[in-house]
């Protein structure tokens, strides 16, 4: 894979161009057919893709822009589940939490038009895939079919086994399982840890893990079990205090560390994105490091999105000529 | 074959559209008024459906706050809106209460809404006993964020003392108050808070006339319900549908006591068994609860709409007034 060193990337979530958001308003009130909204879909990926690429981003996405929901999205393509209706998760916003009703099984590929899609758009062979992970999926869902949860995991495990095949098989090289909540109970890691080492079982690309928000103090002895490459953090919205205790727990992987708060609108510069890198880099070699932002980009203004991908990827290449300065002084 | 009495804790699901409503009254496009008028007709169709299922007590519904925490804010003032917090272990968050200065009782607005809740209750025919809602002052101290008292000790004290001046000018037809005390059996919880839990609560109950209801959830830590049941109130609540294992241990321990018992899971979608319910609570009765009311074993913010309608009208079957 041809990368530069500290490579950039996003989480996978970008803001839906806002003419999107139009367009689904109007299919939803049947005013245009299934075949304009697809067309639709697929105009906003270029444009995202585009938006990644005039930024500099050297693993792009599609920014997810054809999924409303990174729970929801699988289980409406997956056996066994079934929604009842939204629940609030705070104030005025909203989800539709799905119920496992029956047993989970895999139906039919899910993502495999759009990987197929962005392969066909993107800048660059080293596009990464996401996927929601198997604890995440069995944790942000109703229980009512399994004795346990642990059992619903591992059945979405092997039901996301075969989903990533496919995607391989269609020329992903980059898969990413999102697993922002691995870390929500702690007697339960070691076996989410196993669950999402058999949702990559056998699965021959560059693969990583993505964990946020929450006490990663109940995660990190178990990380280097994980059977990845990488795993990446949102590190920016702790102040980079987690580094201390990853470097305690001595994590091996390779390192993608947020360095772009995805909850707040002031855009970092690159001298500070620079800074911060330079911290994590006392912590971690840069050969070991990628650069990303803490989440999805999705809740910002796609304005501010762009231009914290920008600083982020600007403050890379800072960083990049002061390890070179670095190197040629030795 | 026995009733059991009906009591609806906690809050409602505020319904998306209903939230939509508050966005837009936040973004300042409809009025105050506008939004009350909503939030009023909403809270009727939640006492109807109390009413139907012939519950004995009940909350408003509490659509017109946020979360538990934000209820805090129309009676006590020295307090600002910090950032999310998750709510216990569930994909539900609050805004942390920061406290900036000394707390303070504001009676008008949280008296006015009682008020209103009264008024409606009348109109839509709901003869049962309304309940008003407050924060337990552990379940405060543990969720906000302490910038003012020197120790959480004395945040307690002060918080027990000004919520007491509330309770104690609940209008006329408010005749029971729920203290939602979850974090009582919350982990690392310090010996030294537990120990003032006491006196905090004879503080904040002195001279309060109205039944005073104590509601834990989610969890049971066995060794704390003695403490619980030392608190000076006359019910006492218990989430019975996610503790089945420890049933034995806490019958053992409400014999003359009057309990409040959760027998509907607000955490999952799957639908009690009515023979399950009728038995867990049956055996409460049986091992000497001087009386037994079941309801909600939660706030009901955790499942759609639709599934705690199906989840209340259980209820009827094993209960009624
Ligand atoms: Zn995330």
């Amino acid at each position: 894979m041809e990368l530069p060193l500290l490579p950039t990337t996003v989480i996978g979530s970008y803001p839906r161009p806002k003419w999107l958001r139009e367009v689904i308003a109007l299919r939803k009130a049947g005013r245009i057919s299934e075949d304009d909204l697809k067309e639709a879909f697929n105009d906003a990926a270029v444009t995202v893709m585009r938006d990644h690429l005039i930024a500099g981003i050297d693993v792009p996405t599609d920014g997810e822009v054809k999924r409303d929901e990174m729970v929801e999205f699988f289980a409406e393509r997956l056996k066994g589940f079934k929604f009842y209706g939204p629940v609030r998760v705070w104030g005025t916003a909203y989800y539709r939490k799905p119920s496992v009703v029956d047993k989970i099984e895999y139906v039919r590929p899910m993502l495999l038009d759009e990987v197929e899609f962005t392969k066909s758009i993107s800048y660059t062979p080293n596009f990464k895939v996401t996927i929601t992970g198997p604890y995440t999926m069995g944790y942000w869902s109703y229980n009512e079919y399994y004795k346990s949860r642990r059992d619903m995991v591992f059945d979405l495990a092997k039901a996301i086994n075969s989903e990533i095949r496919s995607l391989v098989d269609a020329g992903a090289k980059i898969i990413q399982v999102d697993e922002p909540a691995i870390h929500s109970t702690k007697d339960e890691v070691p076996w989410a840890i196993e669950a999402v080492n058999e949702s990559i079982k056998g699965i021959n690309a560059k693969l990583m893990v993505h964990i946020c928000y929450g006490d990663y103090k109940l995660v990190a002895p178990y990380l280097n079990d994980l059977k990845v490459d990488q795993i990446n953090f949102a590190l920016k919205i702790y102040d980079y205090k987690p580094l201390k205790l990853l470097k305690e727990v001595g994590f091996e992987k390779e390192l993608g560390a947020g360095v772009i708060d995805v909850h707040n609108k002031r855009v970092e510069s690159p001298e500070e994105v620079q800074k911060d890198l330079m911290t994590i880099l006392r912590y971690f070699p840069p050969e070991k490091v990628w650069v990303n932002p803490d989440c999805g980009l999705k809740l910002q203004p796609r304005k501010i999105a762009f231009e914290k991908m920008v600083s982020m990827v600007n403050g890379t290449r800072l960083a990049r000529e002061e390890l070179k300065k670095g190197e040629n002084r030795k | 074959m026995i009733k059991f009495r009906i009591s609806i804790i906690g809050s409602y699901p505020r319904s998306p559209s209903l939230g939509k409503v508050f966005s837009r009254f936040r973004a300042g496009k409809v009025s105050k008024d506008i939004l009350e008028k909503e939030v009023m007709r909403r809270e009727s169709t939640f006492l109807s459906l109390v009413k139907d299922i012939g519950a004995h007590y009940s909350t408003d519904g509490l659509l017109r706050w946020d979360d538990l925490l934000d209820v805090t804010f129309s009676y006590l003032s020295g307090q600002e809106k910090g950032e999310l917090m998750r709510f216990f272990d569930n994909n539900f968050y609050y805004r942390k209460p920061v406290i900036k200065d000394r707390l303070r009782a504001r009676l008008e607005e949280y008296l006015s809404y009682l008020q209103g809740d009264i008024e409606l209750a009348k109109q839509v025919g709901y003869t049962g006993t309304l309940k008003a809602v407050i924060v337990g002052p552990l379940t405060y101290s543990l969720l906000s964020d302490n910038q003012y008292y020197e120790t959480v000790e004395e945040l307690i004290m002060s918080y027990s003392a000004e919520v007491n001046s509330v309770l104690k000018n609940l209008p006329r037809g408010i005749n029971a108050v729920e203290i939602h005390e979850p974090s009582i059996f919350a982990k690392g919880v310090k010996t030294s808070l537990l120990d003032r839990l006491k006196d905090a609560y004879q503080t904040l109950l002195s001279g309060v006339q109205v039944e005073k209801h104590l509601i834990t959830y989610f969890y049971i830590n066995s060794s704390r319900i003695d403490l619980l049941l030392s608190l000076p109130v006359d019910v006492y609540g218990f989430d019975i549908i996610e503790n089945m294992n420890i049933l034995g241990v806490l019958y053992r321990k409400v014999k003359e006591r009057r309990v409040f018992l959760g027998v509907l899971d607000t955490r999952n979608t799957k639908i009690e068994r009515v023979s399950t319910i009728r038995r867990v609570v049956e055996k409460a009765r049986e091992k000497g609860a001087s009386e037994v009311l079941i309801g909600n074993a939660a706030p009901m913010d955790f499942i759609p709409e639709a599934v705690v309608i199906k989840k209340l009208k259980l209820l009827k079957k094993i209960g009624g007034a």
